[in-house]
């Protein structure tokens, strides 16, 4: 027995082609059994739905007529006569219209911003030419990772497995000093010639780098950024050729690299300046981690044969350099370069995709109810339209033609919105979403959007034609009917989902925004408000000992010191909130457990570097003038992290560096957070003199002062670059910034976030309030005579506010609690984002239920006050 | 003469005359399955006929449909004599263009084929 013909688009076919939908129908129904006995039941269905789409796009695009017969009306006339009619009734109400315009664009908005965030991360992120063969190659202890030149120059030499490498160094600020010109502040970065034409890119100017220029004895050659050549040189061609100092040494600019060029995870902040990494006899045995390495397999290297090259480099160099990565904790990371990318932002995405899911379900919802509500009341206008002969599908037509012109205007608000949400989103380029730099409001995204909009508004009409109990069978009678009892529970059920759906989008907000507060009361342990910190780098020639360093520094102090308004000033080699160098400390009286030694960031400050901050020493003493210069006993102040990796009291207590002469620890100081706030800080030294005992010199010097009114930090900061000057005039310094600036950028991405989710929060409570007092509205309205006939027969008021109000809770509660459960469940999306605060935290999830049930209490109390309140004759008037 | 009859209206009125007068929409598209193995989309169809006979070219009727077609109505079409003379006109053109290129026409496209 032939199983019976699918009709889900019938009603669809029937609004948009019109009567001829007849005969097309009854094809349909003629064909079907043998196309069920030719190719079975899931084909025929298929093909059921091809030739409903096909015919209803058929008749959209040709807008003619489908059956002959010059008086027939053209489905294309019918349509444009319903939008027009449906445009002039939404004008008649702008309430509703406003609402409903609302909903969809609001629901639409979150959606369209995910999509660009998507497409970046998906074209821009990894926009290199054949990206599934890049892989990234590392050589890791467990505890760092990168690569040594050897390594570097090993897996070059693998040319039957490594096809082409690129390998590159992370940008570092460099002073920069063209002919005739000022000194900058220049990024650079060291890049392997070939890397650029590995990753597709080519030069605009001049030449790019090639085999030659890693060769030492000759002029070393320097390739311009497109955006530093554009705002240095004027994009003049005068800059090839052209000689530059980059911290004290000499370089030819030989070509400019084209705008888009960028090496992997640097975006738009990479360097202004590369240049070569050079073959150099030093490095030859050098195993310090320098670079970030790129390898493209030869074509049919899969995954296992790229790792086992790159094992049998790190095994090939064990057997010819001695004490090479002697530690078996070292090995070779092979990672594909899209994964590695694009897995940071995965987690962001599907976050915002969830939210976003949530929103348009709910702006569904609310558009439903709406959609529902207005044509309860358009009932008897079908009634009218039905009697004096249109076909049965005129109420399908009108509510296609309206909610796609709601769905229209909503997607036009949407992309407006979106426009200037995504900006912002670009401007604060937000860490936790890698690639948001690239987001764009594109031909692609705004189709989708435009795409998801209508296809609510088209979704919901339908939906609403089917929920609606008398559009099935046409409107029989005159007389309109208060709501009927599926109606009710349509309306409880809305209430219920919408309830939920508010409720995890509440809570989901109230963590992130938790965590933003958790962060913002992190103890930085030392006093911001005030202080005005900024940098010189001193990284020509001329500071190559520590002793040029130290006259430096003294210079800068000695001028500023004196200066009205200063309260203190002070040096250090690293900024305040940031990591700073590092190496493996030896602690008197530790024998490392394991065989590895702890490791600590170390910083050479000037005297009073701790008073400037107002860093409070908890143990002993801090750093004295008599602790600095040549002949003094070797002292340092440790944190308390350092601190407790002693047994027993920290002060008195030595500690070594490995090639570095003993240190006596005097003085400790409370942690300060370095890098991040939602991290511990880790263990930090801070030194008086890292005089020539030491195996490096530490070059980069922040001066922290302390101001007696922060309204003179423009005036001290001008003074402070002045004293620069004076001291070097080849020095340049970086602008200065307040420390309560710094510690806000620490705190930018968290607060970018409890932005959106905050928004997201606050939009669905907005949304969930004015569908649920949409809906309750609307059933107290249509229930007016009922309403009436109660109260004309001597039912209280109080009574039957009582009645609707606990009618409507019901379903509020039952939503609130299912949306706790829903919540409980995805909470752990958000987890990555938390600070301080357990994805279950139980005030939160209390919070939000308070918050939604306020909001919701009142979208009911409000109409069902008006409704207890009416004068019963004016219902009863209405019969 | 206006404009020449496209490919589909060609082709339904071929299936026209092979299927006789009074044929339904549905029995011509499975006229053109059998022949030419494609399988045309009712809308497709019926909007060809229907410009066909808004030219003057083929009349078409409604009855009614039996238990088959859930009760709905069949619209059934018939050629007329101006739609035979422009096929018939279409059919000399072809005919005209390809005399003597037959051969030539298909080993062109077995190369084609090869690419």
């Amino acid at each position: 027995m032939t199983p019976p013909r699918p009709t889900f688009l019938d009603r669809l076919l029937e609004a948009v082609v019109g009567p001829s939908a007849e005969v097309v129908l009854g094809d349909l129904e003629e064909e079907w059994p043998e196309r069920v006995a030719g190719t079975g039941r899931v084909r025929a269905t298929w093909w059921y739905t091809r030739s409903a789409v096909e015919t209803m796009c058929t008749v959209l695009v040709r807008g003619g007529r489908m059956m002959g017969g010059r008086n027939v009306e053209t489905s294309g006339t019918r349509s444009t006569a319903d939008l027009w009619y449906e445009a002039r009734a939404l004008g008649r109400t702008p309430m509703w219209t406003s609402l409903a315009v609302g909903t969809v664009t609001v629901g639409t908005v979150f959606a369209a911003v995910v999509f660009s965030l998507a497409e970046a991360v998906r074209t821009e992120l990894v926009p290199f030419p054949e990206a599934d063969r890049l892989v990234l190659v590392e050589e890791s202890n467990g505890q760092f990772a990168a690569v040594a030149d050897p390594t570097l120059r090993a897996l070059q030499e693998r040319s039957d497995v490594f096809e082409r490498v690129a390998a590159w160094t992370g940008p570092q600020d460099a002073n920069l000093v063209r002919a005739g010109g000022d000194p900058v502040v220049a990024r650079m970065g060291q890049v392997l010639p070939g890397s650029f034409e590995l990753l597709g890119y080519a030069p605009t100017a001049g030449r790019a780098l090639v085999r030659e220029d890693e060769d030492i004895g000759g002029p070393v050659s320097a390739l311009l950024s497109y955006d530093f050549w554009v705002r240095e040189y004027g994009a003049s061609p005068d800059a090839l050729e052209s000689s530059i100092d980059l911290n004290g040494r000499t370089f030819t600019v030989v070509g400019v690299m084209e705008a888009d060029a960028r090496l992997p995870g640097q975006g738009a902040e990479g360097p202004d300046v590369f240049i070569p990494i050079l073959r150099l006899p030093a490095l030859a045995t050098d195993p310090g981690l320098r670079y970030q390495v790129l390898v493209r397999g030869t074509p049919g290297a899969d995954a296992a044969t790229l790792r086992a090259a790159a094992d049998q480099v790190m095994e090939d160099l064990r057997a010819t350099l001695p004490q090479w990565r002697s530690d078996p904790s070292w090995h070779m990371e092979v990672r594909p370069l899209r994964a590695t990318l694009e897995g940071d932002s995965a987690q962001a995405i599907r976050a915002l995709l969830g939210g976003a899911a949530l929103l348009l379900a709910l702006a569904g919802a609310n558009l439903v109810a709406l959609t529902l509500a207005r044509l309860q009341g358009r009932t008897r206008e079908f009634q009218i339209h039905t009697a004096l002969g249109a076909p049965p599908s005129i109420a399908v037509r009108r509510l296609l033609a309206q909610n796609g012109l709601v769905s229209v205007a909503g997607a036009a608000l949407a992309a407006t919105g979106a426009a200037w949400l995504i900006e912002a989103i670009r401007t604060a380029d937000p860490e936790w979403i890698p690639g948001a730099e690239f987001a764009s409001l594109s031909p692609g995204v705004l189709s989708a959007t435009a795409l998801v909009a209508i296809g609510l508004g088209l979704i919901v009409a339908l939906a609403a034609s089917r929920l609606h109990p008398r559009m099935g069978s046409g409107f029989a009678g005159l007389r309109s009917q208060g709501p009927d009892r599926r109606w009710k529970a349509m309306a409880r059920g809305l209430v219920l989902l919408e309830t939920g759906m508010v409720v995890s989008l509440a809570v989901g907000a109230g963590l992130v925004v938790r965590s933003l507060a958790n962060l913002r009361s992190v103890d930085v342990g030392l006093r911001l408000e005030n202080r005005l910190v900024a940098r010189a780098n001193l990284t020509s020639p001329a500071y190559s000992n520590s002793e040029s360093v130290r006259r430096f520094t003294d210079d800068v102090l000695s001028q500023v010191a004196g200066l009205a308004g200063v309260e203190a000033v002070a040096a250090s080699t690293s900024a305040p909130f940031s990591r700073a160098g590092w190496n493996f400390v030896i602690l008197e009286g530790r024998d490392p457990a394991d065989g590895q030694l702890p490791s600590s960031e170390l910083e050479e400050v000037t005297p009073g570097y701790f008073e400037a901050l107002d860093l409070p020493v908890v143990d002993g003493r801090s750093l004295e003038p008599a602790d600095y210069g040549a002949g003094a006993e070797k002292v340092v102040v440790v944190n308390e992290a350092l601190a407790a990796l002693y047994d027993g009291p920290a002060v008195g207590r030595t500690l070594n560096y490995t090639d570095g002469p003993t240190l006596r620890v005097v003085g400790v100081v409370r942690n300060s957070p370095a890098g991040r706030l939602d991290e511990q800080p880790g263990p930090r030294v801070y030194l008086p003199d890292m005089d020539d005992a030491f195996p490096w010199t530490m070059r980069t010097r922040w001066f922290v002062v302390r101001l007696s009114d922060e309204r003179r930090a423009d005036a001290i900061g001008e003074a402070l670059r002045a004293a620069v000057v004076r001291a070097d005039p080849g020095i340049p310094l970086h602008p200065p910034r307040m420390l309560t600036d710094m510690r806000a950028d620490l705190l930018a991405d968290a607060d970018f976030r409890s932005l959106i989710f905050g928004l997201l929060g606050s939009v669905a409570l907005l949304l969930g309030a004015a569908g649920i007092y949409g809906v309750v509205a609307h059933t107290l309205g249509a229930a007016r005579r009922e309403t009436g006939i109660r109260l004309a027969l001597g039912a209280s008021r109080a009574r039957v506010f009582a009645r609707t109000v606990a009618a409507e809770a019901g379903a509020v509660g039952v939503g609130t609690v299912l949306g706790v459960l829903a919540a409980w469940q995805f909470a752990s999306l958000l987890a990555g984002f938390l600070f301080g605060v357990s994805p279950l935290e139980p005030m939160v999830y209390v919070g939000a239920v308070a918050a939604v049930g306020l909001v919701a209490t009142l979208a009911i109390v409000l109409p069902a006050y008006r409704s207890s309140s009416a004068d019963p004759l004016d219902a009863l008037r209405e019969e | 003469m206006g404009r020449a009859l496209g490919e589909l209206e060609q082709t339904l009125l071929y299936a026209l005359i092979a299927a006789g007068p009074d044929t339904p929409g549905l029995t011509l598209r499975r006229e053109v399955r059998r022949r030419s193995g494609r399988d045309l989309a009712p809308g497709a169809v019926y909007t060809a006929l229907g410009r066909l006979e808004d030219r003057g070219l083929v009349a078409s009727h409604l009855v009614d449909g039996g238990s088959a077609r859930g009760g709905r109505p069949a619209r059934l079409y018939s050629i007329r004599p101006a739609g035979a003379k422009e096929l018939a006109e279409a059919y000399r053109h072809v005919e005209a263009m390809a005399e003597g290129l037959t051969g030539r026409l298909f080993a062109l496209a077995r190369e084609g084929g090869d690419e």
